[in-house]
Protein backbone atom coordinates (compact mmCIF):
# COMPACT_ATOMS: atom_id res chain seq x y z
CA UNK A 1 0.00 0.00 0.00
CA UNK A 2 1.38 3.37 -0.92
CA UNK A 3 1.12 5.83 2.07
CA UNK A 4 3.04 8.19 0.46
CA UNK A 5 0.19 10.55 0.01
CA UNK A 6 0.59 14.22 1.19
CA UNK A 7 -2.41 16.47 2.79
CA UNK A 8 -2.72 17.96 -0.50
CA UNK A 9 -3.15 15.15 -2.68
CA UNK A 10 -5.56 13.30 -0.47
CA UNK A 11 -7.70 16.31 -1.11
CA UNK A 12 -7.38 16.34 -5.03
CA UNK A 13 -6.03 14.32 -7.30
CA UNK A 14 -3.99 14.77 -10.39
CA UNK A 15 -4.57 12.69 -13.49
CA UNK A 16 -4.06 13.39 -17.27
CA UNK A 17 -5.73 12.63 -20.23
CA UNK A 18 -3.11 11.54 -23.27
CA UNK A 19 -5.38 11.13 -26.01
CA UNK A 20 -4.79 10.99 -30.04
CA UNK A 21 -6.79 11.60 -33.02
CA UNK A 22 -6.97 11.63 -36.69
CA UNK A 23 -9.19 13.59 -38.64
CA UNK A 24 -10.52 13.01 -41.60
CA UNK A 25 -10.69 16.12 -43.65
CA UNK A 26 -13.42 15.16 -46.29
CA UNK A 27 -13.76 15.68 -49.63
CA UNK A 28 -13.93 19.30 -49.74
CA UNK A 29 -11.07 19.45 -47.05
CA UNK A 30 -8.88 17.25 -48.48
CA UNK A 31 -9.08 19.33 -52.04
CA UNK A 32 -8.36 22.03 -50.41
CA UNK A 33 -5.79 20.93 -48.73
CA UNK A 34 -3.93 19.28 -51.63
CA UNK A 35 -4.89 22.76 -53.99
CA UNK A 36 -2.74 24.64 -50.97
CA UNK A 37 0.07 22.42 -51.66
CA UNK A 38 0.22 23.80 -54.84
CA UNK A 39 -0.52 27.00 -54.06
CA UNK A 40 -3.90 27.60 -55.10
CA UNK A 41 -7.09 28.29 -53.61
CA UNK A 42 -10.82 26.68 -54.59
CA UNK A 43 -13.97 27.55 -52.98
CA UNK A 44 -17.10 25.47 -53.31
CA UNK A 45 -20.26 27.28 -55.21
CA UNK A 46 -23.87 26.99 -54.49
CA UNK A 47 -25.77 27.61 -57.98
CA UNK A 48 -28.81 28.07 -56.07
CA UNK A 49 -27.95 30.99 -53.42
CA UNK A 50 -24.67 31.88 -56.45
CA UNK A 51 -22.51 31.84 -53.02
CA UNK A 52 -18.79 30.37 -53.00
CA UNK A 53 -17.20 28.82 -49.66
CA UNK A 54 -14.04 28.71 -48.46
CA UNK A 55 -13.24 26.91 -46.89
CA UNK A 56 -14.86 24.55 -49.33
CA UNK A 57 -17.77 22.32 -48.07
CA UNK A 58 -20.21 20.07 -50.21
CA UNK A 59 -22.90 21.07 -48.82
CA UNK A 60 -24.65 24.33 -48.59
CA UNK A 61 -25.45 25.57 -45.35
CA UNK A 62 -28.15 28.36 -46.80
CA UNK A 63 -30.26 26.73 -49.56
CA UNK A 64 -28.86 22.94 -48.38
CA UNK A 65 -28.02 21.68 -51.46
CA UNK A 66 -24.87 19.60 -52.17
CA UNK A 67 -21.79 21.34 -54.17
CA UNK A 68 -20.05 19.98 -56.95
CA UNK A 69 -18.60 22.58 -58.18
CA UNK A 70 -15.38 24.35 -57.77
CA UNK A 71 -13.93 28.13 -58.53
CA UNK A 72 -10.86 29.34 -57.89
CA UNK A 73 -9.44 31.81 -55.70
CA UNK A 74 -6.87 34.77 -56.14
CA UNK A 75 -4.61 34.53 -53.36
CA UNK A 76 -4.16 38.06 -54.32
CA UNK A 77 -7.65 39.31 -53.52
CA UNK A 78 -7.93 39.30 -49.68
CA UNK A 79 -8.90 42.05 -47.38
CA UNK A 80 -8.64 42.17 -43.67
CA UNK A 81 -11.89 41.30 -42.20
CA UNK A 82 -10.34 41.59 -38.89
CA UNK A 83 -7.25 41.10 -36.80
CA UNK A 84 -5.91 40.70 -33.28
CA UNK A 85 -2.42 40.22 -31.79
CA UNK A 86 -1.36 38.19 -28.70
CA UNK A 87 2.03 37.22 -26.94
CA UNK A 88 2.76 33.69 -26.32
CA UNK A 89 6.09 31.75 -25.98
CA UNK A 90 6.87 32.56 -29.69
CA UNK A 91 6.67 36.21 -29.25
CA UNK A 92 4.04 38.44 -30.37
CA UNK A 93 2.09 37.39 -33.47
CA UNK A 94 -0.78 38.85 -35.12
CA UNK A 95 -3.76 36.79 -36.37
CA UNK A 96 -5.79 37.72 -39.64
CA UNK A 97 -9.04 36.44 -40.90
CA UNK A 98 -8.54 37.30 -44.50
CA UNK A 99 -11.54 37.24 -46.40
CA UNK A 100 -11.95 37.53 -50.57
CA UNK A 101 -14.32 39.39 -52.28
CA UNK A 102 -18.34 37.94 -53.29
CA UNK A 103 -16.54 35.04 -51.22
CA UNK A 104 -18.67 33.48 -47.97
CA UNK A 105 -16.33 32.39 -45.16
CA UNK A 106 -12.50 33.30 -45.40
CA UNK A 107 -8.86 32.04 -44.10
CA UNK A 108 -7.54 32.24 -40.72
CA UNK A 109 -3.66 32.92 -40.61
CA UNK A 110 -1.05 35.52 -39.59
CA UNK A 111 -0.31 38.80 -40.55
CA UNK A 112 3.80 39.19 -41.82
CA UNK A 113 5.63 40.41 -39.06
CA UNK A 114 6.99 43.76 -39.31
CA UNK A 115 6.29 47.38 -39.35
CA UNK A 116 3.06 47.57 -41.62
CA UNK A 117 0.18 47.76 -39.08
CA UNK A 118 -2.62 45.93 -40.10
CA UNK A 119 -6.33 47.49 -40.57
CA UNK A 120 -9.72 46.55 -41.29
CA UNK A 121 -10.09 46.06 -45.10
CA UNK A 122 -6.67 46.58 -45.88
CA UNK A 123 -6.09 44.70 -49.48
CA UNK A 124 -3.74 41.55 -49.01
CA UNK A 125 -2.08 38.46 -50.37
CA UNK A 126 -1.20 35.11 -49.39
CA UNK A 127 2.22 34.27 -49.24
CA UNK A 128 2.79 30.75 -49.90
CA UNK A 129 5.80 28.95 -48.25
CA UNK A 130 8.37 27.63 -50.44
CA UNK A 131 7.11 24.51 -52.60
CA UNK A 132 9.34 22.18 -50.55
CA UNK A 133 7.98 23.18 -47.32
CA UNK A 134 4.73 22.79 -47.75
CA UNK A 135 2.97 20.06 -46.00
CA UNK A 136 -1.09 20.19 -47.22
CA UNK A 137 -1.92 22.34 -44.14
CA UNK A 138 -3.05 26.41 -43.90
CA UNK A 139 0.37 26.54 -42.28
CA UNK A 140 1.02 26.18 -46.48
CA UNK A 141 0.48 30.04 -46.36
CA UNK A 142 3.45 31.42 -44.38
CA UNK A 143 1.53 34.99 -43.75
CA UNK A 144 -0.48 37.64 -45.25
CA UNK A 145 1.05 40.85 -46.22
CA UNK A 146 -0.36 44.15 -47.86
CA UNK A 147 -0.35 44.69 -51.45
CA UNK B 1 -51.40 41.42 -21.22
CA UNK B 2 -50.88 38.83 -18.55
CA UNK B 3 -47.92 36.63 -18.86
CA UNK B 4 -47.55 33.29 -20.40
CA UNK B 5 -48.21 30.79 -17.66
CA UNK B 6 -47.85 27.45 -18.84
CA UNK B 7 -44.40 26.69 -16.46
CA UNK B 8 -42.62 28.18 -13.93
CA UNK B 9 -39.69 27.82 -12.00
CA UNK B 10 -41.07 27.25 -8.27
CA UNK B 11 -37.13 26.11 -6.73
CA UNK B 12 -33.75 27.11 -6.73
CA UNK B 13 -30.85 26.24 -4.62
CA UNK B 14 -26.95 27.01 -5.42
CA UNK B 15 -23.98 25.82 -3.46
CA UNK B 16 -21.59 28.94 -2.51
CA UNK B 17 -20.42 30.10 -5.72
CA UNK B 18 -16.36 30.78 -5.01
CA UNK B 19 -13.13 30.94 -7.22
CA UNK B 20 -11.81 27.53 -5.29
CA UNK B 21 -14.31 25.06 -3.47
CA UNK B 22 -11.46 23.75 -1.27
CA UNK B 23 -12.39 20.06 -0.04
CA UNK B 24 -15.83 19.41 -2.10
CA UNK B 25 -15.88 17.39 -5.07
CA UNK B 26 -18.38 18.80 -8.07
CA UNK B 27 -20.92 15.93 -6.74
CA UNK B 28 -21.16 17.38 -3.40
CA UNK B 29 -21.65 20.69 -5.05
CA UNK B 30 -24.76 19.74 -7.00
CA UNK B 31 -26.19 17.73 -3.63
CA UNK B 32 -25.84 21.19 -1.82
CA UNK B 33 -27.22 22.91 -4.29
CA UNK B 34 -30.21 20.51 -5.16
CA UNK B 35 -31.10 20.06 -1.43
CA UNK B 36 -31.44 23.65 -1.21
CA UNK B 37 -33.97 23.60 -4.28
CA UNK B 38 -36.28 20.70 -3.36
CA UNK B 39 -36.71 22.31 -0.09
CA UNK B 40 -37.19 25.70 -1.58
CA UNK B 41 -39.87 24.31 -3.76
CA UNK B 42 -41.05 21.77 -0.74
CA UNK B 43 -40.47 18.68 -2.44
CA UNK B 44 -39.10 15.17 -2.62
CA UNK B 45 -37.12 14.20 -5.47
CA UNK B 46 -37.22 10.32 -4.47
CA UNK B 47 -41.50 10.95 -5.18
CA UNK B 48 -42.11 14.56 -6.30
CA UNK B 49 -39.84 15.21 -9.08
CA UNK B 50 -40.73 13.30 -12.97
CA UNK B 51 -37.72 13.80 -14.84
CA UNK B 52 -34.11 15.54 -14.44
CA UNK B 53 -31.90 17.26 -17.01
CA UNK B 54 -28.30 17.91 -16.51
CA UNK B 55 -26.51 20.26 -18.51
CA UNK B 56 -23.05 19.56 -18.52
CA UNK B 57 -19.46 18.43 -20.63
CA UNK B 58 -17.58 15.73 -20.21
CA UNK B 59 -13.86 17.56 -21.12
CA UNK B 60 -15.08 20.36 -18.07
CA UNK B 61 -15.77 17.22 -16.19
CA UNK B 62 -12.64 15.35 -16.97
CA UNK B 63 -14.46 12.25 -17.63
CA UNK B 64 -16.20 10.47 -20.70
CA UNK B 65 -19.71 9.46 -20.01
CA UNK B 66 -19.88 12.28 -17.23
CA UNK B 67 -23.58 12.25 -17.79
CA UNK B 68 -23.78 9.09 -16.00
CA UNK B 69 -22.24 10.54 -12.44
CA UNK B 70 -24.88 12.70 -12.20
CA UNK B 71 -28.19 10.61 -11.03
CA UNK B 72 -27.01 9.93 -7.27
CA UNK B 73 -26.53 13.66 -5.69
CA UNK B 74 -29.68 14.91 -7.65
CA UNK B 75 -31.99 12.13 -6.04
CA UNK B 76 -32.56 10.59 -9.55
CA UNK B 77 -31.57 7.06 -9.18
CA UNK B 78 -33.84 5.09 -11.28
CA UNK B 79 -35.39 8.40 -12.15
CA UNK B 80 -35.76 9.64 -16.08
CA UNK B 81 -32.90 11.90 -16.23
CA UNK B 82 -30.89 12.86 -19.15
CA UNK B 83 -27.81 14.82 -19.61
CA UNK B 84 -27.73 17.98 -22.09
CA UNK B 85 -24.28 18.67 -23.97
CA UNK B 86 -25.31 22.56 -23.64
CA UNK B 87 -25.67 25.41 -21.43
CA UNK B 88 -27.93 25.33 -18.25
CA UNK B 89 -30.47 27.63 -20.06
CA UNK B 90 -30.83 25.09 -22.69
CA UNK B 91 -31.59 22.47 -20.21
CA UNK B 92 -34.33 25.39 -18.66
CA UNK B 93 -36.04 24.75 -22.29
CA UNK B 94 -35.78 20.85 -22.30
CA UNK B 95 -37.86 21.03 -18.95
CA UNK B 96 -40.54 23.14 -20.63
CA UNK B 97 -40.78 20.95 -23.75
CA UNK B 98 -41.08 17.80 -20.94
CA UNK B 99 -43.69 19.79 -18.87
CA UNK B 100 -45.82 20.50 -22.66
CA UNK B 101 -45.14 17.59 -23.68
CA UNK B 102 -47.06 15.79 -20.24
CA UNK B 103 -43.21 14.08 -20.06
CA UNK B 104 -43.24 15.03 -16.59
CA UNK B 105 -45.40 17.54 -14.39
CA UNK B 106 -42.43 18.54 -12.13
CA UNK B 107 -38.70 18.70 -13.70
CA UNK B 108 -35.28 20.00 -11.87
CA UNK B 109 -32.47 21.32 -13.72
CA UNK B 110 -28.86 21.33 -12.95
CA UNK B 111 -25.72 22.71 -14.18
CA UNK B 112 -22.15 23.25 -12.25
CA UNK B 113 -18.45 24.57 -12.43
CA UNK B 114 -15.52 23.03 -10.83
CA UNK B 115 -13.33 25.17 -13.04
CA UNK B 116 -10.82 25.10 -10.21
CA UNK B 117 -10.32 21.21 -11.04
CA UNK B 118 -9.49 22.19 -14.55
CA UNK B 119 -5.73 22.70 -15.09
CA UNK B 120 -6.00 22.76 -19.26
CA UNK B 121 -8.65 25.18 -19.67
CA UNK B 122 -7.01 26.81 -22.70
CA UNK B 123 -6.39 23.22 -24.32
CA UNK B 124 -9.69 22.82 -23.91
CA UNK B 125 -11.27 25.69 -25.67
CA UNK B 126 -8.57 25.11 -28.48
CA UNK B 127 -10.19 21.64 -28.69
CA UNK B 128 -13.90 23.02 -29.17
CA UNK B 129 -12.30 24.61 -32.86
CA UNK B 130 -12.14 23.06 -35.79
CA UNK B 131 -9.45 20.64 -35.58
CA UNK B 132 -8.75 21.29 -39.24
CA UNK B 133 -8.88 25.20 -40.04
CA UNK B 134 -9.58 26.66 -36.54
CA UNK B 135 -6.95 25.24 -34.08
CA UNK B 136 -3.80 27.79 -34.99
CA UNK B 137 -0.88 26.20 -33.42
CA UNK B 138 0.87 28.01 -30.58
CA UNK B 139 -1.86 30.50 -30.58
CA UNK B 140 -4.26 30.81 -27.64
CA UNK B 141 -7.72 30.04 -28.36
CA UNK B 142 -9.12 33.59 -27.62
CA UNK B 143 -7.89 35.09 -30.32
CA UNK B 144 -11.22 34.40 -31.94
CA UNK B 145 -12.56 37.18 -29.40
CA UNK B 146 -9.92 39.56 -30.43
CA UNK B 147 -11.55 39.24 -34.07
CA UNK B 148 -14.98 39.60 -33.21
CA UNK B 149 -14.21 42.42 -30.88
CA UNK B 150 -12.64 44.34 -33.47
CA UNK B 151 -14.50 44.06 -35.84
CA UNK B 152 -17.54 44.48 -33.93
CA UNK B 153 -16.01 47.37 -32.57
CA UNK B 154 -15.72 48.76 -36.39
CA UNK B 155 -19.36 47.83 -37.49
CA UNK B 156 -21.32 49.09 -34.40
CA UNK B 157 -19.53 52.31 -33.81
CA UNK B 158 -19.61 50.98 -30.28
CA UNK B 159 -15.60 51.78 -28.47
CA UNK B 160 -13.34 50.01 -26.45
CA UNK B 161 -13.79 52.77 -23.42
CA UNK B 162 -17.48 51.83 -23.60
CA UNK B 163 -16.55 48.36 -23.30
CA UNK B 164 -14.64 49.43 -20.06
CA UNK B 165 -17.51 50.90 -18.65
CA UNK B 166 -19.21 47.07 -19.15
CA UNK B 167 -16.42 45.82 -16.50
CA UNK B 168 -16.79 48.71 -14.20
CA UNK B 169 -20.65 48.66 -13.88
CA UNK B 170 -20.84 44.96 -13.67
CA UNK B 171 -18.12 44.52 -11.13
CA UNK B 172 -19.53 47.59 -9.11
CA UNK B 173 -22.47 45.91 -9.48
CA UNK B 174 -21.05 42.89 -7.80
CA UNK B 175 -19.95 44.46 -4.90
CA UNK B 176 -23.79 45.19 -4.04
CA UNK B 177 -24.10 41.24 -4.43
CA UNK B 178 -23.34 38.78 -1.72
CA UNK B 179 -23.47 35.86 -3.33
CA UNK B 180 -20.41 37.26 -5.89
CA UNK B 181 -16.60 36.67 -5.97
CA UNK B 182 -15.36 39.19 -8.75
CA UNK B 183 -16.78 42.49 -6.97
CA UNK B 184 -14.48 45.61 -7.48
CA UNK B 185 -14.28 48.77 -7.62
CA UNK B 186 -11.67 49.12 -11.07
CA UNK B 187 -11.92 52.52 -13.36
CA UNK B 188 -11.69 52.16 -17.04
CA UNK B 189 -8.27 53.21 -16.88
CA UNK B 190 -7.47 49.98 -15.03
CA UNK B 191 -9.57 48.34 -17.38
CA UNK B 192 -8.31 49.28 -20.54
CA UNK B 193 -4.24 49.22 -19.40
CA UNK B 194 -4.50 45.86 -17.77
CA UNK B 195 -2.82 42.62 -19.52
CA UNK B 196 -3.48 42.10 -23.69
CA UNK B 197 -5.30 38.55 -24.02
CA UNK B 198 -5.71 39.18 -27.94
CA UNK B 199 -5.65 42.81 -28.86
CA UNK B 200 -7.67 45.00 -28.80
CA UNK B 201 -9.56 42.64 -25.60
CA UNK B 202 -8.36 43.28 -21.85
CA UNK B 203 -7.64 40.87 -19.16
CA UNK B 204 -10.23 42.69 -17.16
CA UNK B 205 -13.03 42.53 -19.94
CA UNK B 206 -12.45 38.75 -19.10
CA UNK B 207 -15.01 37.04 -16.61
CA UNK B 208 -12.91 35.01 -14.60
CA UNK B 209 -13.45 31.23 -13.90
CA UNK B 210 -15.36 30.23 -10.54
CA UNK B 211 -17.13 27.08 -9.38
CA UNK B 212 -20.96 26.69 -8.47
CA UNK B 213 -23.81 24.93 -8.67
CA UNK B 214 -27.42 25.23 -9.19
CA UNK B 215 -30.72 23.05 -9.48
CA UNK B 216 -33.94 25.30 -10.89
CA UNK B 217 -37.17 23.17 -10.40
CA UNK B 218 -39.83 23.79 -12.66
CA UNK B 219 -43.80 22.75 -12.71
CA UNK B 220 -46.58 22.64 -15.06
CA UNK B 221 -49.20 25.53 -14.40
CA UNK B 222 -51.74 22.97 -12.54
CA UNK B 223 -48.59 22.21 -9.67
CA UNK B 224 -47.06 25.27 -9.71
CA UNK B 225 -50.39 26.96 -8.59
CA UNK B 226 -50.61 24.74 -5.45
CA UNK B 227 -46.55 24.42 -4.91
CA UNK B 228 -45.70 27.77 -5.33
CA UNK B 229 -46.98 31.36 -3.84
CA UNK B 230 -44.69 32.75 -5.64
CA UNK B 231 -44.11 30.99 -9.09
CA UNK B 232 -41.57 32.73 -11.12
CA UNK B 233 -43.40 32.31 -15.22
CA UNK B 234 -41.36 31.01 -18.34
CA UNK B 235 -43.15 33.30 -20.67
CA UNK B 236 -40.89 33.01 -23.55
CA UNK B 237 -37.77 30.27 -24.65
CA UNK B 238 -35.68 30.51 -27.87
CA UNK B 239 -32.68 28.90 -28.95
CA UNK B 240 -30.63 29.11 -31.75
CA UNK B 241 -27.06 27.97 -33.18
CA UNK B 242 -25.16 29.83 -36.27
CA UNK B 243 -22.70 29.00 -38.28
CA UNK B 244 -19.55 27.56 -35.85
CA UNK B 245 -17.12 28.09 -38.85
CA UNK B 246 -15.49 31.14 -37.67
CA UNK B 247 -14.51 32.45 -41.57
CA UNK B 248 -18.48 32.59 -41.86
CA UNK B 249 -19.20 34.07 -38.59
CA UNK B 250 -21.03 37.65 -38.72
CA UNK B 251 -18.50 39.46 -36.06
CA UNK B 252 -21.08 42.72 -36.22
CA UNK B 253 -24.01 41.16 -34.40
CA UNK B 254 -24.85 38.04 -32.35
CA UNK B 255 -27.38 36.84 -34.55
CA UNK B 256 -28.02 33.74 -32.33
CA UNK B 257 -29.57 35.98 -29.60
CA UNK B 258 -31.44 38.45 -32.16
CA UNK B 259 -33.15 35.18 -33.69
CA UNK B 260 -33.95 33.48 -30.18
CA UNK B 261 -35.08 37.27 -28.84
CA UNK B 262 -37.58 37.67 -31.28
CA UNK B 263 -38.76 34.36 -30.81
CA UNK B 264 -38.63 34.33 -26.92
CA UNK B 265 -41.16 38.31 -26.89
CA UNK B 266 -43.36 36.44 -28.78
CA UNK B 267 -44.05 34.28 -26.86
CA UNK B 268 -44.25 35.88 -24.00
CA UNK B 269 -46.26 38.91 -26.08
CA UNK B 270 -43.22 41.48 -25.78
CA UNK B 271 -43.75 43.98 -28.51
CA UNK B 272 -41.17 46.42 -27.05
CA UNK B 273 -38.89 44.98 -25.07
CA UNK B 274 -37.19 48.55 -24.15
CA UNK B 275 -39.85 49.55 -22.49
CA UNK B 276 -41.09 45.98 -21.34
CA UNK B 277 -38.58 44.44 -19.81
CA UNK B 278 -37.53 45.56 -16.25
CA UNK B 279 -34.19 44.36 -16.26
CA UNK B 280 -31.81 41.83 -17.66
CA UNK B 281 -29.38 39.37 -17.14
CA UNK B 282 -27.15 38.94 -20.75
CA UNK B 283 -24.27 37.33 -21.40
CA UNK B 284 -20.92 39.17 -20.33
CA UNK B 285 -18.33 36.77 -21.08
CA UNK B 286 -16.33 39.00 -22.43
CA UNK B 287 -16.79 43.20 -22.08
CA UNK B 288 -17.85 43.66 -25.78
CA UNK B 289 -20.31 40.64 -25.51
CA UNK B 290 -22.91 42.69 -22.71
CA UNK B 291 -23.05 45.74 -25.77
CA UNK B 292 -23.41 42.99 -28.60
CA UNK B 293 -25.81 41.10 -26.73
CA UNK B 294 -27.73 44.25 -25.67
CA UNK B 295 -28.30 45.25 -29.13
CA UNK B 296 -29.33 41.91 -30.57
CA UNK B 297 -31.62 41.65 -27.47
CA UNK B 298 -33.17 44.76 -28.51
CA UNK B 299 -32.71 46.49 -25.45
CA UNK B 300 -30.49 49.30 -26.71
CA UNK B 301 -30.03 50.57 -30.62
CA UNK B 302 -26.23 51.77 -28.95
CA UNK B 303 -25.46 49.61 -26.49
CA UNK B 304 -22.16 51.36 -25.78
CA UNK B 305 -24.04 54.85 -25.16
CA UNK B 306 -26.54 52.79 -22.88
CA UNK B 307 -24.49 51.28 -20.61
CA UNK B 308 -21.64 54.60 -20.35
CA UNK B 309 -25.14 57.00 -19.74
CA UNK B 310 -25.64 54.78 -16.87
CA UNK B 311 -28.91 53.65 -18.54
CA UNK B 312 -27.93 49.54 -17.58
CA UNK B 313 -27.05 51.05 -14.06
CA UNK B 314 -29.26 49.39 -10.98
CA UNK B 315 -31.08 52.81 -11.05
CA UNK B 316 -31.14 52.98 -14.66
CA UNK B 317 -34.40 52.74 -16.90
CA UNK B 318 -33.53 49.55 -17.71
CA UNK B 319 -30.66 47.30 -15.12
CA UNK B 320 -28.37 45.13 -17.08
CA UNK B 321 -26.39 42.45 -15.23
CA UNK B 322 -27.56 43.92 -11.87
CA UNK B 323 -26.52 40.61 -10.12
CA UNK B 324 -22.49 41.46 -11.40
CA UNK B 325 -22.92 39.22 -14.44
CA UNK B 326 -19.82 36.70 -15.59
CA UNK B 327 -17.56 39.80 -14.90
CA UNK B 328 -18.25 40.60 -11.04
CA UNK B 329 -19.68 36.82 -10.31
CA UNK B 330 -17.43 34.60 -12.27
CA UNK B 331 -17.57 32.39 -15.20
CA UNK B 332 -19.36 29.15 -15.02
CA UNK B 333 -18.89 27.39 -17.63
CA UNK B 334 -22.04 25.87 -18.82
CA UNK B 335 -23.97 26.70 -15.34
CA UNK B 336 -22.76 30.71 -16.48
CA UNK B 337 -26.73 31.06 -17.31
CA UNK B 338 -28.24 29.12 -14.99
CA UNK B 339 -26.30 31.20 -12.23
CA UNK B 340 -28.19 34.10 -14.11
CA UNK B 341 -31.59 32.52 -13.81
CA UNK B 342 -31.27 31.94 -10.28
CA UNK B 343 -30.24 35.94 -9.77
CA UNK B 344 -33.00 36.95 -11.59
CA UNK B 345 -35.43 34.25 -10.02
CA UNK B 346 -34.55 36.25 -6.55
CA UNK B 347 -34.91 39.14 -8.26
CA UNK B 348 -38.57 38.98 -8.88
CA UNK B 349 -38.96 37.24 -5.76
CA UNK B 350 -38.19 40.61 -4.23
CA UNK B 351 -35.19 38.69 -2.13
CA UNK B 352 -32.10 39.50 -4.14
CA UNK B 353 -30.48 41.52 -0.97
CA UNK B 354 -28.73 44.58 -1.55
CA UNK B 355 -28.60 44.81 -5.23
CA UNK B 356 -32.69 44.54 -4.83
CA UNK B 357 -34.43 46.03 -7.74
CA UNK B 358 -37.54 47.96 -6.45
CA UNK B 359 -40.87 46.15 -8.10
CA UNK B 360 -39.83 43.79 -11.03
CA UNK B 361 -42.37 41.81 -12.95
CA UNK B 362 -40.46 40.61 -16.14
CA UNK B 363 -36.96 39.93 -17.41
CA UNK B 364 -34.81 38.69 -19.78
CA UNK B 365 -32.12 36.15 -19.25
CA UNK B 366 -29.85 35.36 -22.45
CA UNK B 367 -26.65 33.21 -22.61
CA UNK B 368 -24.25 32.40 -24.76
CA UNK B 369 -21.93 29.17 -25.34
CA UNK B 370 -18.34 31.09 -25.43
CA UNK B 371 -16.05 30.92 -27.83
CA UNK B 372 -15.49 29.28 -31.25
CA UNK B 373 -19.45 29.28 -30.71
CA UNK B 374 -22.33 30.79 -32.30
CA UNK B 375 -24.92 29.80 -30.09
CA UNK B 376 -27.45 30.57 -26.88
CA UNK B 377 -30.49 30.86 -25.84
CA UNK B 378 -33.18 33.65 -24.59
CA UNK B 379 -36.03 32.99 -22.30
CA UNK B 380 -38.35 35.89 -20.59
CA UNK B 381 -38.69 35.12 -16.93
CA UNK B 382 -41.99 37.04 -15.57
CA UNK B 383 -44.18 36.86 -11.82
Amino acid sequence: MDLALNEEELKRWSDHIPLMWKYTAGIAGERFLQLLKQGTLQASVCKNCNKLFLPPKIFCKDCFAQLNEWRDVSPDDGFIYSFTSLTSGDGRRTVVLVKFDGVEGGLLGFFKPGREEPKIGMKVRAVFKPKQERKGSLSDIQYFEKI
Amino acid sequence: MPANQQVAIVGVGASKFNTVTSGLSYKEMMFDAAVKAYADAGLDPRTDIGSFICCAEDFWDGNSITDEYMPDQLGAKLRPLFTVSGDGLLGIAHAYMHILAGVADIVAVESHSKLSDVVSKKEIINLGYDPVFGRLPHVDPRYLAGLEMRRYLEESGNTHEECAEVVVKNRGNALRNERAVYGAKVSTKDVLESEEIASPLTKLEESQPADGSVVVVLASRRRARKISDRPIWISGISWFSDTPNAEEMDFGQARYALHSSIKAYKMARVTNPSKQIDFAEVDDTYSYKELQHIEALGLAKHAGKFVSSGKGDPDGVLPVNVSGGSLGMGYFIEATPLIKVYEAVLQLRGMSGKNQLPNPKRCVVQSWRGIPTQSGVTAILSR
